[in-house]
């Protein structure tokens, strides 16, 4: 039975999705105990849907349009610090840019915003340096554009990561110290008080990633993917367009930074390096490139596996084994052989270049039950047929090797090595092929 | 036999020289309104080059063209070529337009390529949507948010889509995957892709490579059929010489770059240096 629904029980089914999953987020922050194991659920669903952001902004880069670009990381640090330098409150200022005399700027907007129109002063206060550090991040990228996306595919990416690489100890140079605090730590900015916030932040982003992929510059994006050639003979301004979806991605990968600053609650240029730039790529990668679901699936299940369900791996003690291989670092050795072996065996990822839908999956939910009965018949039939398949094998393999034993003898003998055919109209008959 | 339509696309001293080795060489040609003109010559006689020239896709290294009276490109020898160029009317030109291939698209020269280049990711929808693109006016934040002019114009660009491909007997495949199609239907998406673009001027790259008698036959008379639908006028490369003969008004023969003849199928098929080319003379 194949389940279709009109789009109006598909907006209200998603409504009512999101609305119970960030109530179930918002309670769960505030209700559940520091330390226990749901706590740590929120906290992935918390990092996770940050990831999710920045993963997406990726996939819109590298799954949509076709450019392979690796700065990823480098946009979120400058999202991040220009989050975090205008939200430090006065009075901190001392402590953090301690080296630099408090630093230049002495003032932080959320408290002047507070101190004129109370709380919705502090949310504005907060969104306004989230929004600016999106927009900030956006003219970099506009302007990192205009040479780097000139070049194709592998050039594409060394001259992003290479920006990267600039941007990050551009911010940490000692000279930027009473802005960016050089190579020290920034601090003591404004948080959010609710694991809420960042999903909230992060779901409207990605929905507006999606709106921009099913428009029609969403599609002009996917024939530049396709065929560039074909691309611009269809009219479509190649570099316009690419700098349009660089611009946007490194948007919202400038808005993640600002979050997981806030998650973080202290941040550094040290962290976002390349490895940061390859775990996004990884989750883009096991999500399926080309997929904004897959990007969302694999953030949360990289999330989980890195900070939860593989924390083990780095303490000595995994699922009840016990090794010396099992040091800090080692979760890492586990991420590289799963990206190998994702990228040798599953090279689509989880959804391939498809997008979640209700249909399907209420489809495929109404299918569970029968298929779940259905599966030890099947595994049946599976084997049996991998048995099949072995005998007939093997029974071939035998003939040929009593093939060649005849072969040889025939040889040793002298005898010809064909075996002389009856004499007919059609058939000509061999010759005694001797030595 | 002169010809009193207008020109659409004239090529002057159109030449093509990739480091030491001229592609084309002087190719000087004419479409006229609503004329179907035949592009022939043997393997490597630089028919697509000149197409590319004409699109954009490459600077031609002499010449000039004009698109419905307009010079929209030309070029003469410059820097190293100064010294290397190989072809004639060497300073006849002194300009440098250059011009990208979606610039000329949106003069209205729409081109399918020799190899067919659908858009693998979309539907047969997508693709021809796509081409819509660029008549379309609003922002790309009015397109993410769907505002009203955004919404109108992605209604438009569907309806026009799915009457097109009605009108290319596509309309019963619009949702599978371009590249699921027959290959003689993705040659028929391909050229409706193209006139997704609103051309005046269509430039069809073999349309008919790899195709059955019965099934070029059936191209013909699309060819035709469209050229009249779509008030178009038609300069096509071929090998099928069925087809050439068939529907082409008047027929340019290329040889090494060279071109070698021109006039009406009756006059191509008579003319001894053609024979030559393609049979090979006595020697």
């Amino acid at each position: 039975m194949e389940v279709r629904l009109n789009n109006k029980t598909k907006a209200a089914l998603s409504a009512i999705a999101v609305a119970l999953f960030l109530i179930f987020v918002f309670l769960g922050d505030k209700f559940i105990p520091a330390g226990s194991t749901w706590k740590m659920l929120i906290t992935v669903i918390e990092k996770g849907s940050i990831y999710a952001l920045v993963a997406a902004s990726m996939n819109l880069l590298n799954g949509f349009t076709g450019l392979f670009s690796l700065g990823q990381a480098g946009f979120m640090l400058i999202g991040a610090y220009s989050y975090a330098i205008f939200t430090i409150p006065a009075g901190s200022h001392e402590k953090v840019y301690q080296y630099f005399d408090g630093g230049i700027i002495k003032w932080s907007l959320v408290e002047i915003l507070e101190g004129k129109i109370g709380i919705l002063g502090h949310y504005i206060g907060m969104f306004i340096p989230m929004l600016g550090a999106g927009l900030f991040v956006a003219v970099i990228a506009y302007l990192i554009g205009i040479p780097v996306l000139r070049l194709k595919s592998d050039y594409l990416a060394i001259a992003t990561l290479g920006f990267a690489e600039i941007i990050r100890a551009f911010f940490q140079w000692n000279t930027l110290g009473p802005v960016t605090n050089g190579s020290n730590v920034l601090r003591k900015y404004t948080t959010y008080g609710n694991a809420v916030f960042p999903v909230l932040i992060g779901g409207i982003s990605i929905a507006l990633i999606l709106l921009l992929i099913n428009s029609t510059y969403g599609r002009a994006f996917k024939a530049i993917r396709d065929d560039e050639i074909a691309a611009e003979a269809m009219g479509i301004n190649l570099f316009k367009h690419k700098e349009i979806s660089f611009v946007i991605s490194s948007f919202f990968a400038g808005i993640s930074g600002a979050l997981l600053a806030m998650f973080q609650t202290t941040i550094n240029a040290t962290p976002f390096n390349t490895v940061m730039t390859y775990e996004i790529l990884l989750i883009v990668v096991i999500g399926g490139i080309g997929s904004i679901t897959g990007s969302v699936i694999g953030a949360f299940l990289f999330t989980a596996a890195s900070e939860w369900w593989l924390r083990g791996l780095d303490s000595g003690r995994w699922l009840g084994i016990s090794s010396s291989l099992m040091r800090p670092g080692f979760r890492k050795v586990v991420f590289a052989v799963l990206i190998m072996l994702i990228v040798l065996f599953y090279a689509q990822g989880i959804m391939g270049s498809k997008e979640f839908s209700w249909d399907r999956f209420l489809t495929w939910w109404k299918r569970l039950p029968s298929n779940l009965k259905a599966w030890p018949e099947r595994h049946r039939a599976k084997s049996e047929a991998r048995k099949e398949a072995r005998a007939v094998k093997a029974a071939a393999k035998a003939k040929a090797k009593e093939a060649k034993a005849d072969n040889e003898a025939r040889k040793a003998s002298g005898k010809a090595l064909f075996t002389p055919l009856p004499m007919s109209d059609h058939v000509i008959v061999f010759e005694k092929e001797g030595k | 036999m002169m010809d009193n339509r207008e020109v659409v696309l004239r090529l002057s001293d159109i030449t093509m020289q990739f480091g030491g080795v001229v592609a084309v060489d002087n190719l000087n040609l004419e479409v006229h309104k609503n004329e179907i003109v035949g592009l022939i010559g043997p393997n490597g006689a630089g028919k697509t080059t000149a197409f590319n020239c004409i699109t954009g896709v490459y600077e031609p290294t002499n010449g000039a063209v004009e698109i419905n009276g307009k010079v929209v490109i030309e070029n003469h020898p410059q820097g190293k070529m100064k010294d290397a160029y190989k072809g004639r009317n060497n300073g006849k030109y002194t300009k440098a337009i250059t011009m990208l291939p979606d610039k000329v698209t949106k003069l209205g020269v729409a081109r399918t390529f020799q190899n067919i280049r659908l858009f693998k990711g979309m539907s047969v929808l997508e693709n021809v949507m796509v081409a819509m693109h660029m008549n379309q006016t609003e922002s790309v934040f009015g397109a993410t948010f769907r505002s009203k002019k955004a919404r109108m114009e992605e209604k438009a660009m569907k309806e026009e889509a799915l009457e097109l491909l009605k009108k290319v007997d596509l309309y019963e495949n619009r949702d599978d995957l371009a590249t699921s199609l027959p290959y003689g239907k993705q040659r028929h998406l391909e050229i409706a892709r193209a006139l997704a673009t609103h051309p005046s001027i269509l430039l069809l790259d073999e349309p008919a490579a790899g195709m059955n008698p019965q099934e070029s036959d059936d191209l013909m008379r699309f060819i035709g059929r469209i050229r009249d639908e779509f008030d178009l006028s038609i300069l096509m490369i071929e090998h099928h010489m069925q087809v050439i003969m068939g529907i082409c008004e008047h027929i340019y023969v290329l040889n090494y770059g060279g071109q070698i003849a021109d006039g009406t199928p009756a006059e191509i098929q008579a003319n001894p240096a053609v024979i030559e080319a393609y049979l090979g003379g006595d020697e």
